[in-house]
């Protein structure tokens, strides 16, 4: 029983902090600038993310799930706009599916940097934009689906690129069993990029709170600011229990004993947990930043943003729980109670 | 990462398991199992002392200790696969918690060899019922501000003051308390950890009626109680390392592990939901769900501790888990009257259980470190926010 990073995705982790630490990211987005792509390339050719989960007779690394997820960890933190998330959703579910030419050659072309992006029904595509693989996810099958029309959606997030997308031919590439198993990994992906949101809005809450005086002194010597900082400890930790796990139980090259309804848990556990984690903190900091939180030239927002919109991506935290409360509880029958 | 339990240590689980299985089957036993745990602590009090005995015999107490103490030298790991199953069998709540968990590794790491020959064995034998003597009305989550003093007169220390909130006081054989060995020291030095007798003449037990009705908890007076020189633990006036210590061991290994009583919990309360209709109810619903996967992060949280424990490190997982625990506990008090409703939620005694759950979860955001208490903690040694 190892409940941490292996050594090679502690490694994957750093560099990838390193890598985004350099680029403009966040402040480019302040100074007014769109959110592109254009590091896209120089992810793909610097860092080979999109490589990670792919087997290597497909021209990818072959590692499991969890070193997808702590790369999505720190593009939370780092709030650097790119296709991974979609790109990771597609790559998850096109390994639920079995071999196939469709199958392999989306697969081998990711692998080289093609970004994917996944359909779930929803209204919008995240990262729909960029793809070159869109995979639709139905609950009768998954699809390698060509897109007919796509139109960019302004979003309340303007680092996260969604569109809506109107798709043509279909090739089938696997049947109903495969979607749990491509929901539940989409989740925890989602889950851990909010870890991330999470965290890096306690480190810029507790750091202002060392630095900002007030009253003779720096207000994180106030109990009160102490213990909102302590409440986002408690959800930064508990959503990367969360979603290290989902990550971890939802991959089968990773965890070979996964059942369908054990990774649907797992993952709606982790979605629940993370994205309402990332907003209860995202929340907090600017209130722990007082006024300074609130303006635009401030980061708070961005992550606040961020935040909201990934808690309706895969569906509210509501929706999952009462996913959740049929297994639990049995489905609602349509009488009344003496009190309605 | 990898997450599943080694073939060693499920096959560890299948020996607990089939240990606890043959014991309780005796018949004598049937009315114990499921009672003595938290908020009922009083109960059974006589079968629950002989079955520490039972399990002392079978070699199944201290199962974390260290061979050479009379112990197991058994994992985390497996100490908390053991705390599983014995939950899983609804084995009796054990009464020498603080024997086992708080004194007795305590004695382990600052007590004498002769300290550890006397009363290490009868803790594993248990034979030995131990409570701890801490808090007082004054000094409560300020423990530093404790005013029980101990003289010196001849070869013992003699014990004026009196202790709150100590758990199984009544039945107890030996209380470790915390004493002003010094008065004229500043208020961290000065203390001493003692280790007192409590059938002597100058110990007087007064149990304390809790909100819950039961009295698990009590007063305890000394007024020229005396206690041997020898029987300091670490230096005079060195107590208050040894007791940060205690509670460190109080807030770790010991509340892993009960996680499985906390689902016994729920599950309750999802039976009796479905009994009384609230379970076609959204927004109980959505509220039964919450508490499952809270639940769930708990389990998770304390897996990722237990991981980072065997790397010998204090990961900030760990520091959360008091807070996390105390706060979910003290939710589902509150959904277990909720999922009662309207029809059986005051008078029916066949819930009075979900009754003792709701008033006891009040006392869990209070002990060992009130919620706030944690936060600070959380606050300055977590995130190294200033103390002033």
């Amino acid at each position: 029983m190892h409940f941490n990073l292996d050594e090679d995705q502690q490694m994957v982790a750093d560099a990838a902090r390193q890598y985004l630490g350099r680029l403009p990211g966040i402040r480019a987005l302040l100074e007014g600038h769109a959110p592109t792509p254009d590091g896209w390339e120089g992810m793909v050719d610097e860092q080979s993310w999109q490589a990670l989960m792919i087997p290597l007779d497909h021209g990818g690394f072959g590692f499991n799930q969890v070193s997808a997820a702590v790369v999505l960890e720190e593009l939370g933190r780092a709030l650097v706009p790119s296709p991974f998330l979609g790109t990771a959703w597609a790559t998850a579910a096109l390994l639920e599916c079995p071999a196939s030419d469709a199958r392999d050659s989306a697969l081998a072309s990711i692998a080289e940097g093609a970004p994917g992006a996944a359909h779930f029904g929803g209204a919008v595509t995240v990262d729909g934009a960029h793809a070159k693989h869109v995979v639709l996810v139905r609950s009768d099958g998954v699809f390698l689906a060509d897109v007919e029309r796509e139109e960019t959606a302004s979003c309340l997030d303007p680092t996260r690129t969604l569109s809506t997308v109107q798709l043509g031919k279909r090739t089938r590439l696997g049947d109903a069993s495969a979607v749990p198993f491509v929901r539940a990994r989409a989740m925890a992906l989602l889950a851990c990029e909010s870890v991330g949101v999470a965290e890096a809005t306690m480190d810029l809450a507790v750091d202002y709170a060392k630095m900002r005086e007030q009253f003779g002194g720096p207000i994180g010597r106030f109990q009160a600011v102490q213990h909102m900082c302590a409440d986002m400890l408690v959800d930064v930790e508990s959503a990367r229990s969360a979603a290290w796990f989902a990550a971890w139980a939802t991959c089968p090259h990773a965890n070979p004993a996964r059942t369908a309804e054990a990774a649907e848990s797992a993952g709606r556990t982790a979605l629940c947990t993370a994205t309402e984690a990332a907003m209860r903190c995202a929340g907090i900091s600017i209130q722990v930043h007082g006024g300074i939180g609130f303006t635009w030239e401030h980061a708070c927002h961005l992550y606040f943003k961020r935040a909201r919109v990934n808690q309706t991506l895969l569906g509210e935290p509501r929706r999952h729980r009462h996913a959740l409360a049929e297994r639990l509880l049995g489905p609602i029958a349509a009488t009344e109670t003496a009190w309605t | 990462m990898d997450l599943r339990f080694s073939e060693a240590d499920e096959h560890f689980r299948l020996e607990v398991r089939a240990f606890l299985e043959d014991a309780l089957s005796e018949p004598h036993w049937a009315a114990v199992l499921g009672r003595g745990g938290l908020g009922d602590m009083d109960a059974f009090i006589e079968e629950r002392k002989q079955w520490e005995q039972v399990l002392g015999a079978a070699g199944w107490t201290c199962v974390g200790w260290e061979k050479q103490h009379g112990g197991r030298g058994l994992s985390l790991h497996q100490e908390v696969i053991y705390n599983e199953e014995y939950v899983r069998a609804r084995a009796p709540g054990r009464a020498n918690h603080c024997g086992e968990h708080l004194l007795g590794p305590t004695v382990v790491h600052f007590g004498t060899p002769a300290q550890q020959a006397r009363f290490l064995p009868p803790i594993v034998a248990g034979t030995e019922i131990w409570c701890q003597g801490y808090s007082e009305p004054g000094a409560g989550s300020d423990l530093a501000r404790l005013r029980t003093k101990a003289v010196r007169d001849g070869d013992d220390w003699v014990l004026t003051g009196q202790k709150v909130w100590t758990s199984l006081a009544e039945w107890s054989d030996w209380c470790f308390v915390l004493a002003r060995t010094n008065p004229d020291a500043p208020r961290h030095s000065g203390i001493s950890c003692i280790l007192v007798r409590m059938d002597q003449p100058g110990v007087t037990v007064r149990p304390i009626r809790q909100m819950t009705g039961s009295a698990e908890f009590a007063e305890v007076f000394f007024d020229g109680a005396r206690a041997s020189a020898d029987h300091v633990v670490g230096p005079v006036d060195g107590g208050w390392k040894v007791a940060m210590a205690t509670l460190a061991m109080e807030r770790g290994a010991s509340t892993l592990g009960q996680q499985l009583a906390f689902q016994a919990e729920l599950d309750r309360i999802i039976a009796v939901a479905k009994e009384t209709g609230a379970a076609q109810e959204p927004v109980l619903r959505d509220r039964i769900a919450q508490m499952w996967t809270r639940l769930e992060v708990m389990r998770l949280n304390a897996l990722r501790t237990l991981s980072a424990h065997d790397a010998g490190e204090l990961p900030r997982a760990a520091m959360v888990q008091k807070l996390y625990w105390a706060t979910w506990h003290r939710d589902l008090g509150e959904l277990a009257m909720d999922v009662l409703q309207e029809s059986c939620a005051l008078t029916d005694p066949a819930y009075e259980d979900l009754h003792r759950l709701f008033l006891w979860s009040r006392s869990d955001t209070i002990y060992a470190g009130t919620n706030q208490i944690q936060r600070n903690i959380i606050a300055t040694r977590a995130l190294g926010l200033p103390r002033k």
